[in-house]
């Protein structure tokens, strides 16, 4: 024996007798309604109109509206901050999402300020940035060819400097868990020496040289096979640039992604120099 | 057991709105192609009134497709604008604030750097 109806009735509030009155806007909506408008905004929209109202103070906090910000993974990449001993107390348990999403969006300094890590705020997908002390140098600690700069041209207030050598090389590598996305890598150099004379910012290009002769060959790989490779000339001394080596893919952000990279001019036939070396940047395509 | 007819009263909703509602979940009724996209587009396109009852609505029957895109719609027109703009054109009154955060900017300086 079966069910059914023949009819089915529908009974609203009569046109007359509007749901919501002719003065009410959206100021009258509930929290929960005003916080599934919010999540369409960017963080900085959110926070400037938590000043509008009791509902958007409310819904501006609410966790649903942050988590919605936050990357699906966020676990991970706290507990890989966290694994710093500098950072360990950073993101307590019961912190509640906006404060995650705050304190992520902000430069996490780890493996003694070698490596810093961020929330982009346009995407939401964490940016990584590798102080040259977090890379492999091939004569880093030979007076003659390499030197350290300080320079507040730097996020980590310093960078690698290089006189003159013939055989340049630079590799580094670093696993991290990257929620799925498209990632670029950048190697963010600068042909000159930095400095301030009086107060003015100087570039010093007596020693660069060499850079014009062959390109610079770039690569990276991924541990799960994928491979850029890449070759360009270094130019517009007295300028940081971002040399960007090549893109790849994060598909499962469930295990970490681990990234090796480096670049080169090997052909001993001619020396080279007069190259800054800061860091090399992963962010969100 | 046939029931002669199943009654659904929904005194908050209005008939104009319900309507809409209804049309809506009729297109979507197949799921989402191009045809329905367009919909969307000029389904969303209405007066502030009606984008609000409609937002209501979706949330009163937890209809989600429903309420994103007229929730996003709606974020949409909020976009890029002050606070005080916003009171104007979403009719916000001055005396709903509890009390007074101007400088959200000082308590949230992360979100803006």
């Amino acid at each position: 024996m079966g069910s059914g109806f023949s009819s089915l009735l529908v009974m609203c509030s009569p046109a007359s007798a509007p749901a919501v009155p002719p003065e009410t806007g959206l100021g009258d909506l509930p929290e929960s309604v005003v916080g599934s408008v919010l999540v369409h905004l960017n963080p900085q929209e959110i926070c400037r109109l938590a000043a509008l109202n009791r509902a958007f103070r409310g819904a501006s906090s609410a966790d649903f509206v942050w988590d919605s910000k936050l990357p699906e993974n966020y676990n991970s990449v706290i507990s890989w901050i966290s694994d710093d001993d500098d950072q360990k107390n950073k993101f307590p348990p019961n912190l509640c999402k906006k404060d995650i999403y705050a304190r992520l969006s902000r430069p996490n300094s780890i493996n003694g300020d070698t490596k810093k890590v961020w929330l982009h705020k346009g995407t939401g997908k964490p940016c990584l940035l590798i102080s040259f002390n977090g890379l492999s140098i091939t004569g880093i600690d030979d007076r003659r060819y390499w030197s350290r700069v300080s320079t507040e041209e730097s996020r980590f207030g310093s960078v690698a400097y290089l006189q003159q050598t013939w055989w340049f090389e630079v590799d580094g590598e670093v696993e991290f868990p990257l929620p799925v996305g498209t990632y670029s890598l950048y190697f963010r150099l600068q042909l000159g020496r930095p400095s301030k004379h009086f107060g003015r910012r100087v570039c010093n290009r007596d020693h660069v040289h060499g850079w014009d002769i062959k390109p610079v060959r770039f690569q990276l790989s991924t541990s799960d096979g994928q491979q850029a490779i890449s070759q360009c000339y270094l130019t517009t001394p007295g300028t940081w640039n971002l040399y960007c080596i090549g893109s790849f893919v994060v598909e499962d952000s469930r295990s970490p992604m681990k990234v090796k990279f480096s670049m080169m001019q090997i052909d001993c036939t001619h020396s080279k120099g007069g190259l800054c070396v800061d860091s090399v940047l992963i962010c969100p395509k | 057991m046939i029931a002669d007819e199943i009654v659904l009263s929904f005194p908050n909703i209005t008939r104009v709105t319900m309507s809409k509602v209804l049309e809506y979940c009729n297109i979507h009724g197949a799921g989402a192609d191009d045809e329905t996209r367009a919909f969307d587009e000029q389904f969303v396109d209405v007066d502030q009134k009606t984008l609000f009852d409609l937002v209501l609505a979706a949330h009163d029957l937890k209809i989600k497709m429903l309420y994103d895109i007229v929730g996003e719609r709606t974020g949409d027109m909020m976009k890029g604008k002050t606070p005080e703009e916003i009171r104007i054109i979403f009719n916000i009154g001055e005396n709903s604030c509890v009390d007074d955060h101007p400088l959200q900017k000082e308590l949230n300086p992360w979100a803006f750097e």
